[in-house]
């Protein structure tokens, strides 16, 4: 958009939201459940090399930092294709997930802070979780759903991340995957980002982890990829 | 099953007709009292006035704010910082320090433009929809009252000032955070040998109804730990500790056997004070010292603006919507609503979500279908071991009553179920304090 474009937008948008103050709150509502692009990422293993689709175990679970240095990312691989799903927000409001990448179609990715109260995984504890197949929960009995155990949010990983049970009042947010070359990348969101409060509520706990706020922010443009197990030293799962 | 604005006029009706003999109609008030200058979002904003500041109110004013910035909210509440009963018990015995359940209003506030007023509430001009505070007066369309609960000493002090008093400052109930804690705290961190009585209150419309049993579970691993040769005595009139009584009995039997004895099903007929000992069904029971917790009751203001019904302890609200019976302007929340949803910390936030949308939406003429809260309870039985219940409740209206629903449990003490505890505190506090 040219700045002339721009202006017009403004006083259009300034006019609508004088004669109605719901106004400026829907339009902003419409565009938080767009597709918002970051830099693109490319994921890699420990060694430095790209994560290979095969080297995600379908049994295990992943964690990775994305759009932010310091926003975490569950990555699964859920054994089977993952078809796209319309994903309903409390609100009426729909959007479309694209489903699984990788040469399966059944790798997934979704922000790991929990959209009810904003748990997130630390190096102390996770406590929200993917449970592979072979790991039930104990809420829903089964597995292939991701768990949060701060207050028994459940969702569903092979639907665009919507909640299945628990006080969770939208999904979570989804980490959009392009599979390139035998490569992965992280490329965006899709959802209602949490990213604002997040930074907002957690700047102390982060200062410690990254030094400032701005660190902690910094987007990036690789991001490494390790087992949930590795990187907090207790897993709780319920 | 939905509320619009056309049930609220039905509800009107009946209110008018009750509020004619009713004490609203007398309102005398000072009208010299200066009104509260507070700016409104814009000229036609509509007033939510919220009276208390805790679990529900807190809830209740950030999330209007969310849901529609352009209502004007106000929250007063007359304690000048918010201190969480929920895990006070492990606070009690060392296990979590004061700062995890301390917590300020202001950044909310300023976050989503609520006003924070730290004032006592007087009385409320239901005609004129005015409050009247220590402040001044401050007018409302809607009014919630979110103000907790009072005790009840009838049933076992009697109507006694003087011993009603020396129940209040030398066996505080502890569990109307503040001044009871801090006394209880000191009660525990003083005994040296006896017995350390717990009495659990009848019913089942006291705040947290696990409470007093996690409290005598850490009182005892506390003494156990200290080695205080002492014991707890829990006085029960249920027959069973009504939510997590397996997981309870376990501590008991396994982590401290021989510091607790529980006694079910044990009707207190008159607490002595000056003999130091409860007179019970079982017989007399004699105390050291006494963490006197009896039945509960409305706070002072809902009975002075007439929600009460004679002989009943509780506001007559209409279900499932929260609003009094007498009175379509003012909700009561929270544990200032009797049954059916237990006064648990996570009943009142989850509960106050769905409240501020039925606010919102019936500020704009909407209509909305009702959504019940939620009931996850954690209770610690161990140093670093927890239980926990987790339940919803399913409206039937056509008997106009509740039923637990999709209940879900784990008695089993563990670390991971006591880490949970804790980032489930956290996690709330962040949801009404960031």
């Amino acid at each position: 958009m040219d700045r002339r474009g721009f202006i017009k937008t403004c006083t259009a948008v300034a006019a609508a939201s004088l004669a109605s103050p719901s106004f400026f709150i829907s339009s902003l509502r419409a565009q938080e459940v767009e597709f918002k692009a970051y830099k693109k990422a490319i994921l890699l293993k420990k060694d430095g090399t790209p994560l290979r689709p095969e080297d995600i175990d379908p049994g295990k679970q992943y964690i990775f930092f994305y759009p932010h240095r310091a926003t975490p990312c569950i990555l699964a691989n859920l054994g089977k294709e993952v078809p796209p799903a319309d994903v309903k927000l409390s609100d009426g409001t729909t959007y479309r997930w694209p489903g699984g990448v990788g040469p399966k179609k059944s790798i997934v990715a979704y922000c790991a802070i929990c959209p009810h109260q904003m748990s997130y995984p630390t190096p102390e504890y996770s406590f929200i979780n993917y449970y592979p197949e072979n790991i039930l929960s104990k809420i829903v009995k089964r597995g292939g759903v991701i768990q949060c155990c701060a207050h028994l949010s459940v969702f569903d990983p092979a639907k665009g991340g919507e909640v299945i049970d628990g006080p969770a009042p939208q999904p979570l947010t989804a980490i959009v995957l392009k599979y390139e070359g035998g490569k992965l990348y992280a490329v965006g969101t899709l959802g209602k980002e949490l990213y604002e409060d997040f930074f907002d509520v957690f700047k102390p706990d982060l200062r410690k982890l990254y030094k400032s706020s701005r660190k902690a922010k910094k987007l990036v443009d690789k991001c490494e990829v390790v087992e949930v197990e590795e990187y907090a030293k207790e897993v709780i799962r319920c | 099953m939905e509320v619009s604005r056309r049930d609220l006029l039905k509800v009107a009706g009946v209110g008018a007709a009750v509020a004619a003999t009713s004490g609203a109609t007398s309102f005398t008030f000072a009208k010299s009292v200066d009104t509260i200058n507070l700016p409104k979002p814009s000229r036609g904003s509509a007033r939510v006035v919220i009276v208390g500041g805790g679990w529900s109110g807190s809830t209740l004013a950030k999330y209007i704010k969310k849901k529609d910035p352009n209502i004007d909210v106000v929250l007063i509440e007359k304690n000048n910082v918010f201190m969480s009963c929920p895990v006070s018990n492990l606070w009690l015995v060392d296990l979590v320090d004061l700062e995890f359940l301390i917590h300020d209003h202001l950044k909310a506030a300023d976050k989503y433009g609520y006003h924070f007023i730290n004032a006592e509430v007087h009385d409320v001009d239901r005609k004129r929809r005015y409050v009247y505070t220590s402040i001044g007066k401050i007018h409302y369309d809607y009014l919630v009252l979110a103000t907790g609960i009072d005790y009840d000493y009838s049933q076992w002090v009697g109507d006694d000032p003087k011993d009603i008093e020396i129940a209040m400052k030398k066996y505080p109930a502890a569990f109307k955070p503040g001044e009871e804690h801090f006394r209880l705290k000191r009660k525990i961190q003083d005994f040296e040998e006896g017995n350390f009585v717990i009495t659990v209150p009848p019913g089942l419309d006291y705040r947290c109804l696990p409470g007093p049993y996690e409290r005598a579970t850490m009182i005892a691993w506390y003494f156990k730990q200290n080695e205080i040769p002492g014991k707890v005595i829990l006085l029960d009139p249920h027959n069973d500790p009504p939510v997590k009584a397996e997981g309870f009995h376990k501590a008991w039997d396994e982590f401290v056997k021989g510091y607790v004895e529980y006694y079910p099903q044990t009707q207190i007929k008159h607490v002595d004070f000056g003999k130091k000992r409860i007179v019970t069904n079982l017989g007399d029971f004699e105390f050291d010292d006494l963490n006197l917790y009896p039945r509960c009751k409305s706070a002072p203001l809902v009975y002075k603006l007439g929600l009460v019904p004679k002989g009943d302890r509780w506001p007559s609200l209409k279900w499932p919507w929260y609003m009094s019976t007498v009175d379509e302007r003012i909700f009561c929340t929270g544990d200032a609503r009797n049954h059916p949803f237990s006064k648990s910390g996570n009943t009142a936030n989850s509960e106050a979500h769905n409240v501020a949308e039925l606010i919102v939406t019936l500020i704009h003429g909407k209509s909305m279908p009702y959504k019940p809260p939620r009931t996850l309870c954690y209770s610690g039985v161990d140093k670093g071991k927890a239980v926990w219940v987790d339940l919803t409740y399913k409206y039937d209206p056509k008997k106009n009553s509740f039923a637990f629903h999709n209940v879900k449990m784990d008695n089993n003490p563990s670390s991971k179920n006591w880490k949970a505890y804790l980032e489930w505190a956290k996690a709330m506090y962040r949801d009404m304090f960031s």
